[in-house]
């Protein structure tokens, strides 16, 4: 499904700039230069809107003001100010994110990719990893379908780094979160606790993977 | 010293050598006029009832009489035939001669005699003529009869103006102390005190010429403010006019950068070129920020914000830089967020900071991860590095503001120096610890514990 993106920005070069990134990526853009045009634009047709604070015709708090009455839809406001109060009485006014500028395109598209995809809350559901498979909820472990045996400790790191796929957690976090209090859960012991995981694993081991300076993640993909 | 104390001691200074010379003084002519009473009172017994024994051999006629006064008697021509009878003094004489039946005069510095008192007897012709009674010296001298009066009155005069001026220092501290209350609570925005204005004293002059001199301050603070807020804007609205063309640059750089992937001498260029905007980007960014930190009397603008979204943000905003470089940036944040009261433009900007130091002396095939960690009540947020580190006799000095590595790679500001002098400031401002040190590992850690 095509997500239609309203874009406000009065600078034309920074506005083409946008628009073509975005239309890039695939998004069906409306870009609207002036912010009382902007004012009176149908907001609730459109899934996400870029809003430029300054603009002419009327500030973009303005036009946030009047689209809030209208709609929830996701509203990323880009500023060069570098003033919390601006930070602020934008998210009072219901504004969802703030990209500062200068920024690089990429930065945008990550936070637009970001905001369209909250709404839709990832549950806790099994988790199928390449030839990885976890059953949170019966506690099972398989690879290629073989089911694998791991001690409780074990199961718990794993499902830690397999709650957030290719996120990384701090060897602390992983400490607090997945060994028991009352044995000495130190750092070391869980890096013993993650060479066992990896060789019961056998060939999805090498899911998961230890990120430098960090701790360990669960690699998305086979990769 | 305080007022009081000094008041009294000043005034035993000055009054109790004057009051003893002043009660000696006293105490001497009081005696002087006792021994003259006395004095008058036998002479007149004597002229009522002049002693003819005199007349019989008056070259011995000596009477002494109680207390020690002595009487001797004198011719018409003023010389007594007795051999020890001291001559009368010119000033009695005189006023016998001008026809004075008694004469007293009182004798300083004579050794035997405080005075005499001379009466005429009823035989001016003979050597008895005149009768002298002598003062004896110690007559009064007695311990206590008129010195202890005397003394007793000068040490009462002297308690009573002690406490006559210590109480009348008393509204006058008070007054003095109100000044000095209402000055250091005038220490704020307007160097101005309401009391004692009114007063024409010197407490009044003191209170107007603070307040004169409040005023220049005032106007000084005014034009600096003026001054700085001025500069401030100017600082603001240049680096919002210059984010925008920034902006664009960099998407443009970036499109290029695609299209040259094939042409590999181009696309060196247009990395370089990225980077470079890169930097002038970060410049900006904390330009804003040295700006607002300077701002005189700006407080932080605190609200409640999720730290680990600031760290997912920072990563993403370096993320493009760090692949360019071909560096590993890594980020860890608890799942579920770590709210904190924080004022998080500047948060993110001196996280910014790190990240950007860490990833600019880092080279390809190279790590920096940002790991926030919950701690206890609060947070620990790590920024490390495997690149070449600092010496450690620098690692201090890398926060000062006007500190730049002698090293031509360090031409940036924004690397070192002025970028961490300012992630330093706003840790400092928000109460944070903040350390950077060497990895035993090689590179560098910069630790943020609130």
């Amino acid at each position: 499904m095509t997500h239609k993106i309203l874009l406000i920005e009065d600078d034309f070069a920074l506005g083409d700039e946008l628009f073509e990134s975005l239309d890039e990526e695939g998004f069906e853009v409306t870009w609207i230069k002036d912010g009382s045009e902007a004012y009176f634009e149908p907001v609730e047709e459109f899934d996400l809107v870029v809003l430029d604070l300054m603009l002419p015709g009327k500030h973009g708090f303005d036009v946030l003001k009047k689209y809030r009455t209208e709609s929830d839809v996701p509203v990323i406001i880009l500023t060069a100010r570098r003033e919390t109060h601006d930070k602020l009485r934008g998210f009072e006014l219901g504004g969802d994110d703030f990209m500062t500028k200068p920024f690089l395109p990429e930065e945008l598209l990550a936070r637009i990719r970001a905001r369209l995809r909250r709404p839709v809350m990832r549950r806790e559901a099994d988790r199928e990893l390449g030839p990885l498979s976890i059953d949170f909820d019966t506690r099972k472990v398989e690879v290629d379908g073989e089911p694998v045996e791991l001690t409780a400790v074990e199961f718990e790191v794993l499902a830690a780094l397999a709650r957030r796929p290719g996120m990384a957690l701090s060897r602390r976090q992983l400490v607090e979160r997945a060994l028991p209090e009352e044995s000495e859960g130190t750092e070391r012991t869980l890096d013993v606790h993650v060479s066992r995981i990896r060789k019961k694993l056998g060939e999805a081991g090498k899911l998961v993977q230890t990120v430098w300076g960090i701790g360990y993640k669960l690699a998305e993909d086979g990769s | 010293m305080k007022l009081r104390p000094k008041l009294a001691l000043t005034l035993v200074a000055v009054v109790v050598p004057v009051l003893v010379l002043f009660t000696l003084f006293r105490i001497h002519g009081e005696r002087r006029d006792f021994q003259e009473r006395i004095a008058n009172r036998i002479s007149a017994r004597i002229e009522a009832r002049p002693p003819k024994r005199c007349l019989r051999r008056p070259e011995r006629f000596h009477h002494r009489m109680r207390r020690g006064f002595e009487v001797f008697a004198y011719g018409a021509d003023y010389r007594s035939v007795h051999p020890e009878a001291p001559p009368l003094t010119d000033d009695v004489v005189e006023a016998l001669e001008a026809g004075d039946d008694t004469v007293s005069d009182t004798m300083w510095r004579n050794p035997r005699h405080a005075g005499v008192t001379v009466v005429r007897s009823p035989w001016p012709d003979s050597d008895c003529a005149l009768l002298a009674v002598y003062w004896p010296e110690r007559a009064g001298a007695q311990p206590g009869r008129i010195a202890k009066n005397v003394a007793t009155q000068a040490v009462v005069a002297f308690v009573v103006l002690l406490i006559t001026a210590l109480l009348a220092a008393g509204p006058m501290v008070r007054r003095i102390r109100r000044l000095t209350d209402a000055i250091e609570e005038a220490g704020g925005p307007d160097y101005r005190v309401d009391v004692e204005t009114d007063s024409n004293d010197e407490i009044g002059e003191l209170a107007r010429a603070f307040n004169v001199a409040g005023e220049r301050v005032r106007q000084t603070v005014d034009q600096l403010e003026a001054r700085d807020r001025a500069l401030t804007e100017y600082i603001a609205n240049t680096t919002h006019d210059l984010a925008i063309p920034l902006t664009v640059l960099q998407h443009r750089l970036r499109k290029l950068q695609k299209q040259l992937a094939d042409d590999t001498k181009s696309a060196e260029l247009a990395d370089a070129s990225m980077e470079e905007a890169h930097y002038i980007a970060s410049l900006i960014s904390n330009m804003g920020a040295a700006a607002r930190l300077d701002r005189t009397g700006e407080e932080l603008t605190l609200h409640e914000c999720d730290l680990a979204e600031t760290v997912e943000r920072v990563a993403a905003r370096h993320e493009p830089l760090a692949e360019q470089k071909a560096i590993e940036l890594n980020w860890a944040a608890p799942p579920d967020g770590l709210p904190i009261e924080c004022d998080s433009t500047l948060v993110e900007q001196a996280l910014s900071n790190f990240v950007q130091n860490a990833l600019q002396y880092n080279t390809a095939g190279g790590h920096v991860s940002i790991v926030l960690d919950a701690v206890d009540d609060g947070f620990e947020l790590r920024v490390l590095d495997d690149g070449p580190g600092v010496p450690d006799e620098l690692l201090d000095k890398l926060t000062e503001r006007s500190f730049r590595m002698d090293d031509s790679r360090t031409r940036q500001p924004g690397g070192q120096g002025f970028g961490l002098s300012i992630a330093r400031r706003v840790c400092d401002l928000h109460g944070w610890r903040l350390e950077l040190r060497n990895r035993e590992e090689g590179g560098m850690e910069v630790v943020v514990k609130g």
